[in-house]
């Protein structure tokens, strides 16, 4: 920002129709206080080229349209600081309509692979008495403006890896499956590409301009759903780490593998146990764990409340 | 000063030397751990899921250790970290949340009052012990070594929980590189994911996130990678042979937990740094830094 | 040169605008058994106003138990300045509750009360507690969730980004419409048995304005191009949003509900609360006209602070914390955002032009005057008078997409599909690519400018004859000598978003030109309208609806007695 109260913002810029490739323009506009960035593309638009072309519609992180890359970082123009010599791109991994418009198809086809409407019977009364603990924990999930930056920041999806639904989907799938009204058993329909594959690695929380815990309010929930039903890869060898933590109170992964005896697994982390071996960094002993039973205690209580 | 020691269970069984040299290098600066012997695990990444009020009672158990000993708790690990900081957040703002857990601790007699801060290894040298401190106990300055930092997705994110560093631009390790002499890799990767939640689950995924990283680094031409998180440092340094299998590429670059990075600066030998224990063995680099 | 037609659409039922009223006016019209299309102009559960919606109200089960369906329409009308249409308004109360408790069905979750039964809360002019919202208070982003999911289950097709440009007439029917794709730059014709207009409001006129910039007005100028008649055009409601950054003019600074019990308080620069010399009852939970016409006289009276003297403040501090964040999240988050911590700051806010009241006049079937076209939504000339009750704009859009839907649906079983005049056609694609093809002229934002900066200095909260009379002078020359020379820079045809502002400034002129004419006739004030000429109620004649349509090229007004059939004005009402 110079003394005159401008400042630089660099653009991608992109007609597919015209552009053989995408370039980068800097323009110079006014600095207003507290201004965002969409401020900044709407002052562009004025000034230098009212050809620019971005998504924006209710200005207040409702409509979740403005989703776009700030200096690397997801976020949604609407909200986001502007700040000098920013540099504004559309959403990764996406194919660019125009500018900072991309084509949000194969995200909406991941949503829509989940069946997001709700399957329930009319309800005997209208409206139904239910009571608001049974809904808690959709609460945060309502708030959710489909926005796609938690999509965009998904490392699983960037490796295009077949079949993980993605963050934004598992909410809304979330939103059903959680929903005490659902008929359906959305989590035990669906294969376990679909959620398991995800990390905890919380890019979706931390990018979330809505603040939703995607992984423990959604992804979380729905694998332990599935976990009822189902015993998929995962299930067995969560149950067998949370048994592990009863009885020994601190988890050895090769004992935890050897138990968990899935072959497929065990086959293919065959070198990587040879390899430990070799450095004595298997051992199968366990040390005497001072107060295990205190452990066992808080098993049996937490089995007690429902 | 003395703290409560929370190590984790990684450490204690594939990643020892993460436990070990950490220990050596707190105590090295005057700090006496207590040890938190018969803490259960944190939870990882699967208790929570499934038995959410399991995750945290075992954690509160945890804190609730330290609180009787009136000291604060240093972990080795980031996922760790994050599940006693969130477990002792929720309590600490959420009279309704420590209700429910007091009452569940109430089984083997105890209780948790919020009193105790978790604190990553990392975070307590960087603000408690301080640079100048660490300096002064450095008598081998790395030099000339090219350091890529991985902190690990627990470290990071979400910020509300941990918030010593900015998740998309962190700095910590950096400043921790160059405190020990060393030259930190910006490498674009550092703030993502390893995978290793999902290595029994999926291994593939698990290394393809953990090859890419490695792609870079090597790309980037670091010697070596460091990193807060000894989960971390199980699959890059234990499966890095499948990653590069999986990519078709060959990687030999070795790996160290923060304090063995440290420990190295501190003029710690071969053996106490405990490095026969690592897959992908530093020796060469040893060798190129002229150490024996 | 461009390729005529490349694809031509055929639907039994035609919705423009993809919002509140136009998605559910598609799911009655499909479970009514015919087939529907929606064209819209962004993206499917995004571009609608209904998004920041707050709440919905009306007498359920959820209501005191001497609460009626009277009580409601009473304080509707009385709230609307007696100006409502009171057999189309009972209809809306009678049917409201219905339409509000469907959504369940969709997947929406009202707020419950502990013991389970819905949570009301009073709203601002209501006699009773009856406004039912969702977590948060997003009770509209809530409902167009529910909206998309169901349409998303039906599969009914939805033209995103697309513009309607024009109506095609049959006959003196409807046949259907010409879009522009503006991804594509196609112009393709649809062919419809029906035609709804959901098009929302057109507050985009006004510099600034809460709905989203995609209410430019479109289905009214249609509407009234095609003859049909338009009412209650003169009425816009002014409500209180930030001041700061641009982006954010639009955020509401809601005095519609208590917070914990309590209400935001506003004050002028010398820190006075000054609703006490306005409304000592009421205070800050005036109806809306009430506390438009005080913020704006404060501010003309010399007592606004800021720079230019034009804004004044809302006081939070006394409200519970955690009550203001939940209920008034987006307002608590973009103080943070900017530094201010509403326990201590003032939240600073001007006027801002809310919704426009205007549009097309409808019968209980929800037909205009023209067979074939059908309107729902903001885009009807409101029913409900002239000021807005909380709860009525969700209100309204539903019980009206309602009828909408299934009245277009049984005309559409009933008649075969018409082929609209090639001629027409022609023509309206000529008018559409013509601007493309133009030489650098005027950009369309530089005319838009133009109509708002007149439409705010002139047709702001009160109005005069004078300033009223500038206004139309503007506007008709914007139309005479700006308008046939605006172009877009750019040529591409690939989302020429230029090129969709082109097509919106020509209607947001017509419906301007609209609103002056019928502001000009309406010589009093009421409620929401206010005029400085004629500061009284007109109580010689009563209340009258002003009409207005196309007659050739001229514009012909002409005043209706309202119909005082179930709610008369008390004492000097």
């Amino acid at each position: 920002m110079n003394d005159m109260g401008f400042m630089r913002v660099k653009v991608f810029r992109f007609d597919p129709t015209k552009d053989q490739n995408p370039y980068y323009e800097t323009y110079e506009i006014p600095y207003e206080k507290d201004m965002r960035v969409l401020d900044a593309l709407v002052s562009i638009r004025e000034i230098h080229d009212c050809n620019l072309a971005f998504r924006h519609s209710c200005r207040r992180r409702r409509c979740g349209m403005c989703g776009m890359l700030v200096n690397g970082k997801a976020v949604l123009a609407c909200h986001e600081a502007a700040f000098s010599d920013m540099v504004v791109e559309p959403l990764p991994k996406l194919p660019v309509i125009r500018d900072l418009i991309v084509d949000t198809k194969s995200y909406e086809q991941k949503i829509n692979e989940l069946r997001p409407y709700l399957e329930r019977k009319k309800a005997e009364t209208e409206p139904e008495l239910i009571k608001p603990y049974d809904m808690l924990p959709l609460r945060q999930l309502q708030t959710c403006i489909e926005c796609y930056l938690c999509m965009s920041v998904c490392p699983v999806l960037e490796l295009g890896w077949p079949g993980f639904a993605g963050p934004s989907a598992l909410v809304q799938m979330a939103r059903r499956a959680l929903d005490p009204r659902d008929l359906l058993e959305r989590t035990a329909e669906r294969t376990d590409n679909n959620f398991v594959d995800c990390v905890s690695c919380y890019s979706c929380v931390n990018v979330c301009p809505v603040k939703i815990n995607v992984l423990e309010d959604a992804v979380e929930p729905l694998k332990a759903q599935r976990q009822k039903k189902v015993i998929g890869r995962w299930a067995r060898f969560n149950s067998v780490f949370v048994e592990l933590v009863r009885d020994r109170a601190l988890v050895n992964p090769t004992v935890w593998m050897l138990k968990a005896f899935s072959i497929p697994v065990l086959f293919n982390n065959i070198f990587v146990g040879v390899r430990f071996l070799m450095k004595g960094k298997i051992s199968l002993k366990s040390k005497n764990v001072p107060n295990i039973e205190d452990i066992k205690k808080i098993y049996k209580a937490t089995e007690v409340k429902k | 000063m003395k703290r409560a020691y929370y190590p984790g269970c990684s450490p204690k069984s594939t990643t020892r030397e993460a436990d070990y040299v950490s220990r050596k290098v707190i105590t090295r600066f005057g700090v006496e751990l207590v040890e938190l012997e018969g803490a259960a695990c944190c939870g990882a990444g699967e208790i929570r899921s499934t038995h959410p009020d399991i995750f945290s009672s075992l954690n509160a158990r945890t804190l609730a250790m330290a609180e009787k000993l009136g000291l604060d708790v240093i972990t080795i690990c980031a996922t760790c970290q994050l599940n006693l900081a969130e477990v002792n957040k929720r309590i600490k703002e959420d009279q309704k949340v420590s209700d429910h857990v007091n009452q569940i601790l109430s089984e083997c007699d105890m209780k948790y009052g919020g009193g105790v801060e978790v604190k990553h290894l990392l975070w307590f040298l960087l603000d408690e012990i301080g640079p100048a401190k660490i300096v002064s106990e450095i008598s081998r300055p790395l030099s000339s070594l090219r350091v890529a930092p991985f902190y690990g997705c627990h470290m990071l994110r979400p910020v509300e929980l941990l918030g010593f560093d900015d998740p998309d631009s962190p700095t910590s390790l950096k400043r921790f590189i160059e405190i020990c002499g060393a030259e930190a890799v910006d490498c674009d990767g550092k703030t993502k994911c390893c995978g290793f939640h999902n290595v029994a689950s999926n291994s593939k995924l698990a290394c393809q996130l953990t090859g890419s990283y490695l792609e870079e680094a090597t790309a980037m031409q670091a010697d070596c990678i460091v990193t807060p998180c000894p989960l971390c440092f199980t699959m890059f340094d234990g499966y890095q042979k499948e990653s590069g299998k999986l990519l078709g590429k060959t990687f030999h670059i070795p790996v160290f937990h923060i304090a063995q990075l440290l420990g190295m600066a501190m003029g710690m030998t071969w053996r106490d740094l405990m490095l026969e224990r690592h897959i992908i063995s530093p020796k060469g680099l040893f060798e190129k830094l002229g150490w024996v | 040169m461009h390729r005529m037609f490349e694809d031509v659409m055929e639907t039994d039922v035609l919705v423009i605008g993809g919002g509140l009223a136009g998605l559910r006016a598609a799911i009655e019209a499909h479970d009514g058994g015919v087939k529907v299309l929606v064209a819209m102009k962004g993206k499917l559960g995004k571009a609608t106003a209904a998004v920041c919606a707050y709440h919905g109200a009306a007498v359920g089960p959820w209501c005191d138990a001497d609460d009626t369906k009277e009580l409601h329409l009473k304080d509707v009308i009385k709230c609307g300045g007696y100006l409502a249409d009171q057999e189309l308004c009972k209809i809306m109360i009678d049917e409201l509750p219905e339409r509000l408790i469907e959504f369940e069905r969709y997947g929406l979750f009202w707020e419950r009360n502990d013991d389970g039964t819905i949570a009301p809360y009073l709203g601002s002019g209501h006699s009773k507690p009856r406004t039912i919202s969702t977590w948060r208070r997003q009770a509209g982003l809530s409902m167009i969730y529910a909206l998309k999911s169901e349409i998303l289950r039906r599969r009914i097709p939805v033209l995103e980004d697309t513009m309607v440009t024009n109506l095609l007439i049959k006959d003196g029917e409807i046949a259907g419409a010409v879009g522009l794709d503006i991804v594509s730059g196609k112009v393709f014709p649809i062919n419809s048995k029906s035609t709804i207009i959901a098009t929302g409001s057109h507050s985009v006129m006004f510099p600034d304005y809460t709905p989203p910039p995609e209410c430019t007005g479109d289905g009214p100028a249609m509407a009234y191009e095609a003859g049909a008649d338009m009412m209650n055009m003169e009425n816009v409601v002014y409500i209180a949003t930030i001041d700061h950054p641009g982006t954010w003019r639009g955020i509401i600074v809601p005095t519609l509900f208590k917070i914990g019990g309590d209400v935001l308080h506003l004050l002028n620069k010398e820190g006075e609360r000054f609703l006490e010399r306005y409304d000592p009852e009421n205070l800050e939970m005036a109806t809306k006209d009430v506390v438009a016409r005080s913020t704006y006289t404060e501010i003309i009276e010399g007592r606004g602070g800021g720079e230019e003297g034009d804004t004044l403040y809302a006081d939070l501090a006394h409200l519970d914390y955690e009550e203001a964040n939940n209920k008034l999240g987006d307002l608590v988050t973009c103080m943070e955002e900017m530094g201010l911590d509403i326990r201590k700051d003032y939240i600073s806010f001007r006027p801002a032009a809310h919704e426009t009241l205007g549009g097309v006049r409808i019968n209980a079937r929800c037909e205009s005057t023209i067979p074939g076209l059908y309107a729902a939504g903001s885009a009807i000339g409101a029913i409900y008078g002239n000021d807005g009750i909380p709860g009525r704009g969700t209100g309204h859009a539903i019980v009206f997409a309602q009828r909408a839907g299934k009245y277009a649906c049984e005309r559409a079983r009933q008649i075969s599909m018409p082929q609209p005049d090639q001629e027409l056609l022609d023509a309206e694609f000529l008018r559409v690519v013509n601007i493309l093809d133009r030489e650098r002229g005027l950009s369309p934002g530089e005319v838009l400018k133009k109509l708002q900066e007149t439409m705010r200095k002139n047709f702001w909260v009160v109005k005069n004859d004078e300033g009223l009379k500038e206004a139309l002078a503007n506007i008709i020359r914007i139309q005479q000598e700006d308008l046939p020379i605006v172009s877009t820079s750019s040529k591409s045809k690939r989302y020429n978003i230029e090129w969709q502002h082109a097509l919106e400034v020509i209607n947001l002129a017509k419906v301007a030109e609209m609103m002056i004419k019928s502001a000009m006739m309406r010589k009093e004030t009421r409620a929401m309208f206010m005029r400085d000429d004629y500061p009284q109620k007109d109580n010689v004649n009563g209340p009258q609806h002003i009409v207005l349509r196309r007659n050739k090229n001229e514009m012909h007004l002409e005043t209706i007695p309202v119909k005082l059939t179930y709610v008369q004005p008390e004492g000097d009402e």
